[in-house]
C-alpha cells in the first residue's frame, strides 16, 4: 500500500469502503476500494470477484477504469480511476436547473456505456445516479459493478433481488428471475426522467407495493394483453387498474416531444418491448447531439 | 488406473474416488449431499453472495429444459387465449386502449407492435427500427437465426452475434500451455481422475455446466503456471470449482461444502489461500469463453435436435478429461463435437449457416473431429465412468449408448 497515499474516504460501495488516494509515483489521483478478507469467511466475495473480472473486460470511455488489483492476506484493494463526483452529487449542485444539452449528453453516454456492457454479455443490474460518475470534462462513467453479472445466450434464471428499488423494473418487482438486458434499460429510463427534472427521482417508492403503484399510476396498470405472461410472474399480484395520464408533459415538463417519446419507449412495463441501448441511441432525440459527444470513443 | 502408476498416487486417487463415488460403501462422502440437500441449503444461506432466499433446488438438467421455453410456452398459450377472448376482455375493460387483434398476435415482436401504453399520440414518428443500421449482412444460403429469434428476448438476438464474435476473439487469451512435462508429480491420468470427480461435484451440487467447464479451464491455466503436488491437485480442483461457482452461480455452494466433499482433507485456510493463488495466477480474469456456450450456439443456429445437442455435449464433456486436447480452441472443439455427433447419428452436415456462424469450414473440423473419434474409441476401455453414466440416463436421451462408428466418413 506504499504506492498510494490515502487522502479521504469517499463512500461505501456494494461491498467495502472507497477512498480517494494519490499514486506516489506519478501523482495520479485514484479511487481505492477496499475489501476485507477474513479467514473464517467465504474468501473473496463473489460481488468483488465479479466486479474485478467484468471490469477487466470492459474497457470503454463510459465505464470506470479498473487500473489495478492489490492483494494482501487480509484485504483486496481495487484501484479505480477517480472521478470528481457521481450523478447524485452533481444533481445536488444544480439547484433544480439543468441544461437540456447536458441531459442529452449524459443520457447518450449512459446508453453508450450500457450498449458496450450488453454487447460484451454483461448486465449491470444496479444503475442509479450514485453509480454513475462524472468527471471534470462532463464524461459519464458507469461504476459499481458489484451486482453485475455475465449472462449466457439464452439467459438463465438469475437473482430477482437486484437493482435498487426506485430503479427496479416492474417485471423484477413481480419477482421475475428470467430477465435480460432490458433490466438495465428500465433503470436508464428512470434516470433519463431524473436528469430532465434536475435530480427529482421519478418513482421514489417506499416498498415493493408502493413502487409498483407509483409506476402504474404513471404508465397505467399493465394487462395480460399488453404484457403476455404477466400474471405468471412469481410474485404477481393484481393491483388497482390505474388510468395513465394523457401526456408525459406533466411528468417531465422540460423535455421535448422527442425526449418524451424516448422516455416512454424505455419505460415500458413489458420488458420484451423496451428499447435496447443501441436502439435508444438511434432515436431521433439524439439527432442534434453535438458531434464531439457522438464520435465513437471505444 | 494403469498398473504402472507410482504407488504414491494411490492415496490421492483413493481419496478422490472415495469422495467422488457415493455408491462405494466404504466412504460415502458425497452421499449426504445427494440424498439430502439440507446441508447444502443450510450452508448456502450463509454465503454472502446469496441475494435470494430461494432455496428451490435447481435441476441439474435445467439447461436441457431450456429456461426460456417455459416462458415461450406461456406466451404462446396466452396469445391463443387472448385472441379467443378478445371481445370479452375488451368489454370488461373498456377504458383501456384496445390493441388490435393484429397487435395481439404480434405483440412480442417489438417492431410490429403499436404499444398499448402509448401516451403521447405524436410519439411513434421519432423512432422506427429502420433507424437502427443493420450490423452486418448475411451471405446467401445462410439462415438469419438471430432475426428468427426476434420474438424471444431471452435469446438476446440484438447482441448475440456481437457477443459470439467477442468470445471468438477472446478465447485465444485462455488457451493453456501444455504443462505436464514441467509438473514433477502429476500425470495425465491423475488429471483425468480429477475431471471425472469434478463432474460428480457438478452433479451433486446441481451446478451449471458452465461452472464445470470454467473450473476445468481454471485448473489447466493454473497448472500451466504453477507446479502442484499430487496431494494438492484435488485442492486446486475444488477451489477452481468454488471460484467459478462464485462467478457463475446464483447460489454458489459455500466453502464448507467444498471442504466437505474433499472429505476434510484440506482446511478452510488451505482453500482460501489457494483461491487467491489461482486468482493471482489468472490475473482475476475468469470470464472465460467456453466450448459449452459455443456448442449451444452452433446447435441452435443449425436447429439440431435436443438429442444431437446432448450427444455433442457428452462428447464435449468427455473431452474435458483429455489432457491432449487442452490447447484446442473452445470454438473449434465445440464445432468438432457437433460434427462428431452429426456423424454418429447421421443427423446433419456442416451447412453454410453453420459455416457462417462458426466461421469454420467442414475441412477445418477434420483433424479435431478425428481426435474426438479416437478419444471415444479409447474411452470404451477406460475406468472413469462418471460422464458415461451421466449421459446414459434417460434425461440425457441415453446418448452415451449410441454406437460409435469404427471409421469416420470424412
Amino acid at each position: 500500500m506504499q504506492k498510494y497515499e490515502k487522502l479521504e474516504k469517499i463512500g461505501e460501495g456494494t461491498y467495502g469502503t472507497v477512498f480517494k488516494a494519490k499514486n506516489r509515483e506519478n501523482q495520479e489521483i485514484v479511487a481505492l476500494k477496499r475489501v476485507r478478507l477474513d479467514d473464517d469467511d467465504e474468501g473473496v466475495p463473489s460481488s468483488a470477484l465479479r466486479e474485478i473480472c467484468l471490469l477487466k473486460e470492459l474497457k470503454h470511455h463510459n465505464i470506470v477504469r479498473l487500473h489495478d488489483v492489490l492483494h494482501s492476506d487480509t484485504k483486496l484493494t481495487l484501484v479505480f480511476e477517480h472521478c470528481d463526483q457521481d450523478l447524485k452529487k452533481y444533481f445536488d449542485s444544480l439547484n433544480g436547473e439543468i441544461d437540456s444539452d447536458q441531459v442529452q449528453s449524459l443520457m447518450y453516454q449512459l446508453l453508450r456505456g450500457l450498449a458496450f456492457c450488453h454487447s460484451k454479455n454483461v448486465l449491470h443490474r444496479d444503475l442509479k445516479p450514485q453509480n454513475l460518475l462524472i468527471n471534470k470534462n462532463g464524461e459519464l462513467k458507469l461504476a459499481d459493478f458489484g451486482l453485475a453479472r455475465a449472462f449466457g445466450i439464452p439467459v438463465r434464471c438469475y437473482s430477482a433481488e437486484v437493482v435498487t428499488l426506485w430503479y427496479r423494473p416492474p417485471d423484477v418487482l413481480f419477482g421475475a428471475k428470467l430477465y435480460t438486458t432490458s433490466i438495465d434499460m428500465w433503470s436508464a429510463g428512470c434516470i433519463f426522467a431524473e436528469l430532465s427534472n434536475a435530480g427529482r427521482p421519478l418513482f421514489p417508492g417506499s416498498d415493493i407495493d408502493d413502487q409498483l403503484k407509483r409506476i402504474f399510476k404513471l404508465l397505467g396498470t399493465p394487462t395480460e394483453e399488453a404484457w403476455p405472461g404477466l400474471s405468471q410472474l412469481p410474485d404477481f399480484k393484481p393491483l388497482p387498474m390505474y388510468q395513465p395520464p394523457s401526456s408525459f408533459s406533466q411528468v417531465v415538463p422540460k423535455m421535448t416531444a422527442k425526449g418524451r417519446d424516448l422516455l416512454q419507449k424505455l419505460l415500458l412495463c413489458n420488458p420484451a418491448l423496451r428499447l435496447s441501448a443501441d436502439e435508444a441511441m438511434a432515436h431521433l432525440y439524439f439527432n442534434d447531439l453535438h458531434s464531439s459527444i457522438k464520435s465513437p470513443t471505444t | 488406473m494403469a498398473p504402472t502408476k507410482p504407488s504414491g498416487i494411490t492415496q490421492m486417487v483413493t481419496r478422490m474416488r472415495a469422495a467422488a463415488n457415493p455408491s462405494k460403501s466404504t466412504v460415502n462422502s458425497l452421499k449426504p449431499l445427494t440424498e439430502n440437500n439440507s446441508l447444502v441449503n443450510k450452508n448456502k444461506r450463509k454465503a454472502e453472495t446469496v441475494l435470494t432466499s430461494d432455496n428451490k433446488k435447481r435441476s441439474a438438467l435445467g439447461d436441457l429444459t431450456n429456461a426460456s421455453s417455459k416462458i415461450q410456452d406461456a406466451k404462446r398459450a396466452t396469445k391463443g387465449k387472448v385472441s379467443s377472448t378478445t371481445t370479452n376482455t375488451n368489454l370488461a375493460r373498456p377504458q383501456l386502449a384496445r390493441p388490435s387483434t393484429k397487435a395481439l398476435t404480434l405483440n412480442l415482436v417489438k417492431e410490429d407492435v403499436k404499444v398499448p401504453e402509448q401516451i403521447d399520440s405524436e410519439a411513434t414518428i421519432y423512432f422506427s427500427p429502420e433507424n437502427v443500421k443493420p450490423k452486418r449482412t448475411l451471405p446467401p444460403n445462410v439462415e438469419d437465426f438471430d432475426s428468427e429469434c426476434g420474438t424471444d428476448p431471452f435469446q438476446t438476438p440484438q447482441y448475440a452475434q456481437d457477443i459470439f464474435l467477442y468470445f471468438k476473439q477472446r478465447e485465444l487469451k485462455f488457451i493453456p500451455q501444455r504443462y505436464m512435462d514441467q509438473q514433477t508429480e502429476l500425470t495425465c491420468d491423475m488429471r483425468a481422475v480429477l475431471v471425472d470427480w469434478l463432474v460428480e461435484v457438478q452433479e451433486s451440487f446441481e451446478l451449471n455446466h458452465e461452472t464445470l467447464y470454467s473450473a476445468v479451464r481454471l485448473v489447466d491455466l493454473y497448472l500451466s503456471r504453477t507446479t502442484v503436488t499430487k496431494e494438492n491437485l484435488q485442492l486446486v480442483g475444488t477451489t477452481a470449482m468454488l471460484i467459478s461457482s462464485k462467478f457463475e452461480e446464483r447460489c454458489p455452494p459455500c466453502v464448507d461444502d467444498f471442504l466437505y466433499i474433499c472429505d476434510d482433507a484440506y482446511t478452510r485456510r488451505d482453500l482460501i489461500k489457494m483461491e487467491m493463488s489461482i486468482l493471482k495466477a489468472v490475473d482475476f480474469d475468469i470470464g472465460l469463453p467456453l466450448s459449452y456456450s459455443f456448442l449451444r450456439r452452433y446447435a441452435r443456429v443449425s436447429k439440431a435436435s435436443m438429442e444431437t445437442l446432448t450427444l455433442a455435449r457428452f462428447i464435449l464433456e468427455t473431452s474435458l478429461m483429455e489432457y491432449d486436447l487442452i490447447n484446442v480452441k473452445d470454438s473449434l472443439m465445440a464445432a468438432s463435437a457437433l460434427m462428431m455427433a452429426f456423424q454418429m447419428q447421421n443427423s446433419g452436415d456442416w451447412t453454410p449457416t453453420l459455416e457462417y456462424y462458426s466461421s469454420f469450414t467442414k475441412a477445418d473440423l477434420r483433424e479435431t473431429t478425428h481426435r474426438l473419434h479416437a478419444m471415444l474409441v479409447k474411452l470404451q476401455s477406460k475406468n472413469l465412468k462418471t460422464i458415461r453414466n451421466k449421459y446414459s440416463h434417460k434425461v440425457f436421451y441415453e446418448v452415451a449408448k449410441i454406437a460409435l462408428p469404427a471409421e469416420l466418413e470424412f
